[in-house]
C-alpha cells in the first residue's frame, strides 16, 4: 500500500520522465514525430504486400459492419501488437538505460517503467486517433466504439507495466533475457492473429488431447486483437467474457510485476 | 522567607524529613522578613535544625532571599516557597542535573499544586513587553511536560542555582520586593551564557498565592507593571531595547483602564456632547480605581528608579554571552498579549504593529531543511551539510530537518525525521523557507512550484561530477543523460531559487555564469544587491565548533599491520573516479624505501549511501596497490565508511592528510571537504593544487601542494613532512589557523542573517508574488490526538464556553501573527 502511494506521489516524477522519453525518441530526427506513425503504415505496406498478393491471406468482411480491407484489418493489430512490444523493450531498457540515475538519486524505481510505458501510451493514442480518422474517411464510422477501445488501452497498459516491471529487473539481473525476449517477440508476433484471420486457426486440431485453438486462445494479445477489431473493424462490442479474461491477465501480469519488483529492487543500486 | 503566620513554614521545613538528601548536606535557612509575631520563636522551636535568620525590615521576597543566600555555605542553593512543600526527590534530581552539567547554573522545578494533580510551573515564558507567564498553569498535570528542557527561568517557589553563580550574577534584584525577581534572575544567566534548565524530576507543591491574599490585586499589579518594566529595561539589548519600551509603557498603561473600567475618553473635550456644561463646572478630583493607577505609579517608579537600572543595565549587557536573538526560542511566545480584554486587545495589535514588534519577536520561523540523503549515523558529507544548516538555523527557528530516506538519528534543538513524499508536501505548507539541494527537487517537481521562500544549497556542483562517475558504467548514451538530466535539475534550481548557497568563492564564479546564462542577472537583482551577495552567498563547508578529541584507537596497533609508532598517512575519505589515488599509490611505493614504516590509510570505500556504488577508481586503486605489493603491508583499505563521530580518532592519529586528483572541471570547483577535516585535526595537508584549497594551504602554510600526475613531486612532499619534524609542526599549527575560518556557524552566517528576513529574490516577485509564510500560507501539520486533548482538557476545566474562548484565543494569535 505505501508503495502504491509512494508512486501516486511521484506522478510528478512520472510525467516529466515521460515528456523526456517522448522528446528523445525522435531527437534530432528530421521527420520528428512522424516516424511515429510512418513506422506502422510501412509495417502495413510491406506486410499488405506480402502477405495479401504473395501469400493470398484474406480476412473475412468486418461483421456487421461489412468494412472490407486487409491494410486496415492489419493495421488494427499492428498498433496494439506494437505498443506491447515497444513497451516490453523499453522498460526492459529502463533500469539499464538509466542506471547512473538510479545510483544518482533515490526515487521509486518503478517510475522508470511507468514513464516507458506512458510514452509509448502516448504513441498507441496518436496512432489510434490516425487511424480512427483513416477509417471514417475510408467509410467505417468507428467514433461511437472508441470508447470501448479506451477501456481495452486502459486493460492493456495495465497488462504492460505488469511485464514490463518484470522484464525490467530481471534484465538487471540476468542480462541474457533481452535476447531471450527478442526471440519470444517474434513468435509471439506470429502466435497472434496480426497478419491472418483468427479463423486462420484450424478448429478442430489437436496437440496431446487439447484443442489447438484453445491453447492459441490462451494469449491474451489473441484476445486484446480480436476485441480492438472487433469496435475498429466489425464495428461491435468484444465479447464480455473476452474482456473479463483480458482484465485478469493484466491483473495476473501486474501483480507478478509488482512482486518480482520489490523482491529484486532493493540491490538494484549495487547490481547495475 | 517567612512573612507573619509561622505554621505554614514550619510545615515546609517539616516536609525536609521526608526528602532524600542527607541531612548532614543540608542546610535550612529561613530568613524572617520582619513578621514581629513571634514567628521567629515558633519556627526556632518548632524546627531547631533550621538557620533563622531575622531581618528587622520587611525586604520583600527577593530581598530576603539574598539575605538567606549569604549566609548560605554550601556548592547548591534550593529556594523554596513557605507555602510549598518539597517532593521526596526535590533536591537531588537536581543536584543531579547540576553536577553531571556544568553548563547548567540553575534548576528549574516542577511545581504542581498542593494535590499534585494540577500544573503550577512546568516551563517559564516571556512576553517581549517583559511579563514571564505560565502558560500551562492550572492545566491538569498528565505525562506531558516530563522532557528536561531548557528554559529562561525558572520560578521562585522551587529552584536550584550554583552558589557561586548567584553570587556572580548578584543574585535576585532587591528592588523587585516581590514578582518577577526570578524572570530576571533567569534570563540574567541565560544572556551571561549558562543555561536554566527545567528538570521533572524535581518537584514541590505549592498552595498557590496563598502568600498575597488580604491585599487588593491592585498591590500586586503595581509590582508586576514595574517589575517588567525592571526586567525589560535591563535585559534587552540596545536595538530591541528602543522598539519595545514604547509599547510596553503604553500597553501598561492601558491594562491599568481595563482592569479600574476606567473611560479614557473621559477628559477629552472634542468628545463631550455638544451643549453639556458639565465639564465647564466639573470638580478637580473624580473617582478613579485603584487599578487604573497602579500601573501609572509603576511607570513613575520606574523613572525613579533609572539611574541605578541603568547602572545594572550596563553591567548586564557589558557581561553579555548570548544574543537577545539566541534566547527568542526560550520566550516560548513572544507575542502572547497576556490579556484578553477586547479594547487591550486592540491597543495591542496597534503598537505591535506600529512599532514593529512582530518582526523582532515574531522572527521566528518555520524552516524545514530537506535533504535526499539517509540520515543516519554513518552520515556523508551532503547529509552533515544539512545536519548543520538545521542545527545552524534552530538556534532561532522552529526547524524541521527531513530526508525521504532513513533517518536514525535526533537532535535536541530541531526534529529531525523520515518523511513520506505526501508529508513533505503538507510541511511545505507548514513551513516559511524550504531549504533543498541536490536532486531533491527533481524527484519532487512541485518543488519548483513554492510559494514559499526557497534556499537552494548548490556546494556541489554534481553535473561536473558525473561526467566522471557516469564514465563507468556507460560511455555512450546514458552518461550524456544523466549529465543532461543532472543539469536541467541544477538549471531549473537556479532559476527557482530565491537564495543559493555556495562552497568556496571560486564556486561562486562558476554558479555566476550559470545564473547568468539562465537570466538571473538581471536589473532587479542586480538593483538589489551589485555584489549578487544576497542572491548567492558562500557558505562553505564547516567544521564542528570544538576541537577533535581522540576517544580510542582506530588505526594504530588495531590495524594488523600498522604499528604504534608506524608513520601513518592518511586518506580522509572515498576513493571516486575524480581523484587519482593511483600517482599516490606510485610515490608511497617509492617512498617506502626511505621511510620502511609509512603507512597508508584509505578511509572509506563504501559510501553510506548504498545507491553510491564502489567506483571504477576505488577498483583500480586496490589492484595497483595489489600488483605493487603494497596491500596491508604498507597500504590498508578500510572496506567499510567511518561513522562521523568516529573519524576524528583516524585523523587524530594520521602524520598528514593527503589528497589527490587529476586536473579537470570537477576537481577545479569542488569543495574537498576532507581536506577541512585534516585542518580540524590539524593535519599537515598533502594535496594537489588547482582547486579552492590550494590558496588556503598555501596561504596558511597548512601544507605542500604539489603537481597533478608528479609521483616524484609528491613523494618528494610526504618525505619532507615525514622526516623534517619542524616542518610538520610548522603546519600543525598552519592548518589550526586555518580551521578557525571554517566553523559552521561562521559558514552558515549567510543563510542565518537571510532567515531572519527571508524575501523572494526581487526577479522572481513578478511571477510568484510575493512569498507566502506558515501562517497565512498553509496550516501547520494538523495534530488530531493533540486537539483532541486539548478539547477534552478545556471542556473539564469551563464546558464550552472554555472550549470557545481557547478557540477564538488561538484565531487571535494566528491572526497576530499573520501581520507583517
Amino acid at each position: 500500500m505505501t508503495r502504491i502511494a509512494e508512486l501516486v506521489d511521484s506522478r510528478e516524477l512520472i510525467v516529466n520522465l515521460t515528456l523526456r522519453e517522448l522528446r528523445g525518441k525522435y531527437k534530432r530526427s528530421v521527420l520528428g514525430w512522424a516516424w511515429s506513425l510512418l513506422n506502422p503504415l510501412a509495417t502495413m505496406a510491406i506486410f499488405s504486400v506480402v502477405f495479401l498478393y504473395f501469400l493470398k491471406v484474406t480476412f473475412p468482411p468486418g461483421q456487421p459492419s461489412g468494412f472490407d480491407s486487409f491494410p486496415f484489418a492489419l493495421l488494427i493489430g499492428l498498433l496494439p501488437w506494437n505498443f506491447v512490444s515497444n513497451g516490453m523493450n523499453g522498460s526492459m531498457d529502463a533500469l539499464i538505460a538509466n542506471s547512473n540515475l538510479v545510483k544518482k538519486v533515490y526515487f521509486p524505481r518503478e517510475v522508470l517503467v511507468f514513464a516507458n510505458v506512458a510514452s509509448s501510451v502516448v504513441t498507441l493514442l496518436i496512432e489510434l486517433s490516425v487511424l480512427s480518422i483513416a477509417l471514417v474517411i475510408a467509410g467505417n464510422f468507428v467514433i461511437p466504439w472508441l470508447l470501448p477501445v479506451a477501456l481495452l488501452v486502459v486493460i492493456q497498459t495495465i497488462f504492460v507495466i505488469g511485464i514490463g516491471l518484470t522484464l525490467a529487473v530481471l534484465n538487471v539481473y540476468f542480462r541474457d533475457v533481452q535476447h531471450l525476449v527478442g526471440i519470444l517477440l517474434q513468435l509471439w508476433f506470429y502466435a497472434t492473429p496480426i497478419v491472418y484471420p483468427e479463423s486462420a486457426v484450424p478448429p478442430h486440431a489437436k496437440i496431446f488431447g487439447v484443442g489447438v485453438l484453445t491453447l492459441y486462445r490462451l494469449n491474451p494479445m489473441v484476445r486484446f486483437v480480436e476485441s480492438y477489431r472487433a469496435c475498429l473493424y466489425d464495428l461491435r462490442l468484444p465479447p464480455l467474457a473476452d474482456i473479463a479474461y483480458l482484465v485478469g491477465a493484466a491483473v495476473v501480469a501486474v501483480g507478478v510485476g509488482a512482486v518480482a519488483f520489490a523482491r529484486l529492487e532493493p540491490k538494484l543500486a549495487e547490481e547495475l | 522567607m517567612n512573612y507573619q503566620g509561622a505554621s505554614a513554614t514550619i510545615e515546609c521545613l517539616r516536609g525536609f524529613d521526608q526528602v532524600e538528601w542527607p541531612a548532614d548536606r543540608l542546610e535550612l535557612i529561613v530568613v524572617d522578613n520582619g513578621s514581629g509575631d513571634g514567628s521567629v520563636e515558633a519556627i526556632r522551636q518548632a524546627v531547631p535544625a533550621a538557620t533563622v535568620v531575622a531581618s528587622t525590615d520587611n525586604l520583600g521576597f527577593a530581598g530576603g532571599c539574598n539575605l538567606g543566600v549569604e549566609r548560605a555555605a554550601g556548592d547548591y542553593i534550593g529556594l523554596i516557597n513557605n507555602d510549598a512543600r518539597p517532593d521526596p526527590r526535590w533536591i537531588s534530581a537536581a543536584v543531579d542535573v547540576l553536577e553531571a552539567q556544568p553548563s547548567v547554573a540553575s534548576v528549574a522545578s516542577k511545581v504542581l499544586d498542593w494535590e499534585g494533580t494540577t500544573i503550577d510551573y512546568v516551563d517559564g515564558s516571556l512576553a517581549w513587553f517583559g511579563m514571564g507567564y505560565k502558560r500551562e498553569v492550572g492545566r491538569t498535570a498528565t505525562g506531558a511536560h516530563d522532557e528536561a528542557a531548557d528554559v529562561l527561568f525558572a520560578t521562585g517557589a522551587a529552584m536550584f542555582v550554583r552558589t557561586a553563580v548567584w553570587r556572580e550574577v548578584g543574585g535576585f534584584d532587591d528592588r523587585y520586593f516581590m514578582f518577577y525577581e526570578d524572570v530576571d534572575l533567569g534570563w540574567r544567566l541565560n544572556l551571561a551564557g549558562h543555561r536554566v534548565r527545567y528538570v521533572p524530576a524535581s518537584v514541590a507543591y505549592h498552595r498557590h498565592h496563598a502568600s498575597m491574599r488580604g491585599y487588593g490585586s491592585w498591590r500586586e499589579h503595581f509590582l508586576l507593571e514595574r517589575n517588567a518594566l525592571f526586567t525589560l529595561y535591563k535585559n534587552y539589548d540596545d536595538e530591541r531595547l528602543a522598539r519595545v519600551l514604547p509599547g510596553a509603557l503604553a500597553l501598561a498603561v492601558r491594562r491599568g483602564l481595563a482592569r479600574g473600567d476606567a473611560d479614557h475618553h473621559a477628559l477629552d473635550l472634542a468628545l463631550a456632547p455638544v451643549g453639556d456644561r458639565s465639564a465647564i463646572d466639573e470638580p478637580e478630583r473624580t473617582d478613579v480605581s485603584r487599578e487604573t493607577l497602579a500601573p501609572a505609579f509603576a511607570v513613575v517608579d520606574f523613572v525613579d528608579h533609572l539611574p541605578g537600572l541603568q547602572a545594572d543595565r550596563r553591567r548586564v549587557q557589558e557581561a553579555r554571552r548570548r544574543t537577545d536573538a539566541e534566547l527568542l526560542p526560550l520566550f516560548r511566545d513572544a507575542m502572547e498579549p497576556a490579556f484578553s480584554d477586547v479594547g487591550f486587545l486592540a491597543g495591542y495589535r496597534a503598537v505591535v504593529d506600529a512599532f514593529g514588534i512582530a518582526e523582532a519577536f515574531g522572527g521566528r520561523r518555520r524552516i524545514v531543511v530537506a535533504t535526499e540523503e539517509p540520515l543516519t549515523a554513518a552520515m556523508a558529507g551532503p547529509a552533515i551539510r544539512a545536519w548543520n544548516i538545521a542545527g545552524a538555523l534552530a538556534v532561532e527557528h522552529e526547524v524541521e530537518l527531513v530526508t525521504l530516506r532513513d533517518c536514525s538519528v535526533s537532535h535536541s534543538r530541531f526534529r529531525c525525521r523520515s518523511v513520506t513524499d505526501d508529508e513533505l508536501r503538507s510541511l511545505e505548507r507548514w513551513c516559511d523557507v524550504l531549504v533543498v539541494g541536490g536532486m531533491l527537487a527533481w524527484v519532487q517537481p512541485w518543488i519548483f512550484r513554492t510559494k514559499k521562500v526557497l534556499v537552494v544549497d548548490v556546494c556541489n556542483p554534481f553535473h561536473l561530477e558525473q561526467l566522471e562517475q557516469a564514465n563507468d558504467t556507460d560511455d555512450g548514451p546514458g552518461r550524456v543523460a544523466i549529465v543532461d538530466e543532472c543539469t536541467s535539475a541544477l538549471n531549473a534550481q537556479l532559476a527557482r531559487g530565491d537564495l543559493f548557497l555556495c562552497a568556496s568563492p571560486k564556486q561562486r564564479v562558476f554558479w555566476l555564469g550559470q545564473l547568468a546564462a539562465l537570466g538571473r542577472i538581471n536589473p532587479a537583482t542586480y538593483d538589489e544587491d551589485p555584489t549578487l551577495e544576497s542572491l548567492i552567498a558562500v557558505a562553505p563547508f564547516g567544521l564542528p565548533d570544538t576541537p577533535p578529541v581522540h576517544s580510542g584507537p582506530a588505526m594504530r596497533g588495531v590495524v594488523p599491520g600498522i604499528a604504534p609508532d608506524d608513520r601513518i598517512i592518511l586518506w580522509g575519505g572515498g576513493i571516486y573516479n575524480w581523484l587519482d589515488p593511483l600517482t599516490l599509490l606510485h610515490a608511497v611505493d617509492r617512498l617506502r624505501h626511505r621511510c620502511p614504516d609509512v603507512r597508508l590509510f584509505f578511509l572509506g570505500l563504501r559510501h553510506p549511501n548504498p545507491g553510491v556504488p564502489e567506483m571504477r577508481m576505488a577498483v583500480a586503486a586496490q589492484e595497483l596497490s595489489e600488483s605493487l605489493g603494497l596491500t596491508d603491508t604498507h597500504v590498508f583499505f578500510n572496506h567499510g565508511w567511518v561513522p562521523y563521530a568516529e573519524r576524528q580518532n583516524y585523523l587524530l592519529e594520521a602524520d598528514i592528510g593527503v589528497s589527490t586528483h587529476r586536473l579537470h572541471v570537477e576537481t577545479a570547483f569542488s569543495f574537498r571537504t576532507r581536506i577541512l577535516d585534516y585542518l580540524w585535526a590539524s593535519l599537515p595537508v598533502v594535496a594537489t593544487g588547482g582547486d579552492a584549497f590550494a590558496e588556503v594551504i598555501t596561504g596558511k602554510g597548512a601544507g605542500l601542494i604539489v603537481p597533478p600526475d608528479d609521483v616524484g613531486a609528491l613523494e618528494d612532499a610526504l618525505f619532507r613532512l615525514l622526516d623534517d619534524l619542524t616542518l610538520a609542526a610548522h603546519c600543525r599549527e598552519g592548518a589550526a589557523a586555518a580551521a578557525t575560518g571554517f566553523t559552521w556557524s561562521a559558514s552558515l552566517a549567510p543563510l542565518v542573517h537571510f532567515c531572519r528576513a527571508p524575501r523572494r529574490a526581487p526577479d522572481l516577485l513578478d511571477g510568484l508574488g510575493a512569498p507566502t509564510t506558515g501562517a497565512t500560507g498553509g496550516s501547520r501539520p494538523v495534530d488530531l490526538r493533540r486537539d483532541l486533548a486539548l478539547l477534552r482538557e478545556y471542556l473539564g476545566e469551563g464546558g464550552p464556553s472554555e472550549v470557545v474562548r481557547r478557540a477564538y484565543g488561538r484565531i487571535g494569535r494566528l491572526h497576530l501573527r499573520s501581520r507583517p
